[in-house]
């Protein structure tokens, strides 16, 4: 299991609480074992989706097959280790605006697990701590 | 590693094969049990969570489907389901644990995944 966690929140939603973002070990190993296209791949297919949403016609959209492919056929960017593995994460997982912008307090944090509260009384109004 | 690429699987009947395109069976949105082309699980809110992609998928023509295995308490709850939230090519909403009495959302242990 991953010693890390993200913690963040969206400025476009305010009244949505702190979200968590847990890794996935499988994708964690495959992180390691350096089996992972260039980010850039992701961003991509992200872009031509969010383009299809504005236009109205997500319903429809499908991929470029070429840019679809790549996430396959793209040269691997090798090796990571597991915090590099939570940094490109952060990019490939977490909308865009959250962590390519700054705000005036920070919209996302990496966190240890274990400083994750356990217990989820009011789990609907965590923040994140200044 | 190797990887096998066909068009088409079938039984020796000439029956369609069909498998999921991602899933996952998760507790609370803090942990993951077990996944297939999931790259992490996002705890939104109570009872509300993203699954996040691995690979992305070509098109948002899927099925999103999912069951509540256990209630929070770890019991069995026959009464309560699962609503599926947002589908991207690279993710998918999903949560539920709709109470008969008040309609609110709940942790448990949920598992979803999408059929392409």
């Amino acid at each position: 299991m991953s010693n890390y966690r993200v913690i963040f929140e969206d400025p476009e939603q305010p009244e949505q609480p702190a979200m968590v973002l847990v890794p996935s070990d499988n994708w964690l190993e495959e992180a390691k074992a350096g089996l992972l296209p260039p980010i850039s791949v992701y961003w991509a297919l992200q872009d031509d989706e969010q383009q299809a949403i504005a236009e109205g016609r997500h319903d429809t959209f499908e991929h470029d097959p070429a840019k679809h492919e790549a996430q396959w056929t793209a040269p691997r960017i090798g090796p990571l280790t597991e915090e590099e593995a939570i940094e490109y994460l952060v990019m490939k997982d977490i909308p865009r605006h959250i962590w390519s912008q700054e705000y005036n307090r920070p919209m996302f944090k990496i966190v240890k697990t274990e400083d994750v509260p356990s217990d989820r009384s009011f789990r609907n109004a965590w923040r994140i701590a200044a | 590693m190797s990887t096998i690429k066909v068009d088409t699987i079938q039984s020796t009947s000439g029956a369609g094969q069909y498998t999921a395109k991602a899933w996952i069976n998760q507790t609370n949105g803090t942990t993951i049990n077990a996944s297939a082309n999931i790259s992490s699980l996002v705890d939104n809110n109570v009872g509300r969570y993203t699954a996040n992609l691995s690979n992305a998928l070509t098109s948002i023509n899927v099925v999103c489907f999912g069951t509540r295995i256990l209630g929070a308490g770890g019991v069995s709850e026959d009464r309560q389901g699962i609503s599926c939230g947002l589908v991207t090519t690279s993710s998918f909403g999903h949560g539920g644990g709709h109470n008969q009495g008040n309609g609110a959302f709940e942790d448990g242990t949920y598992s979803a995944g999408l059929m392409e």
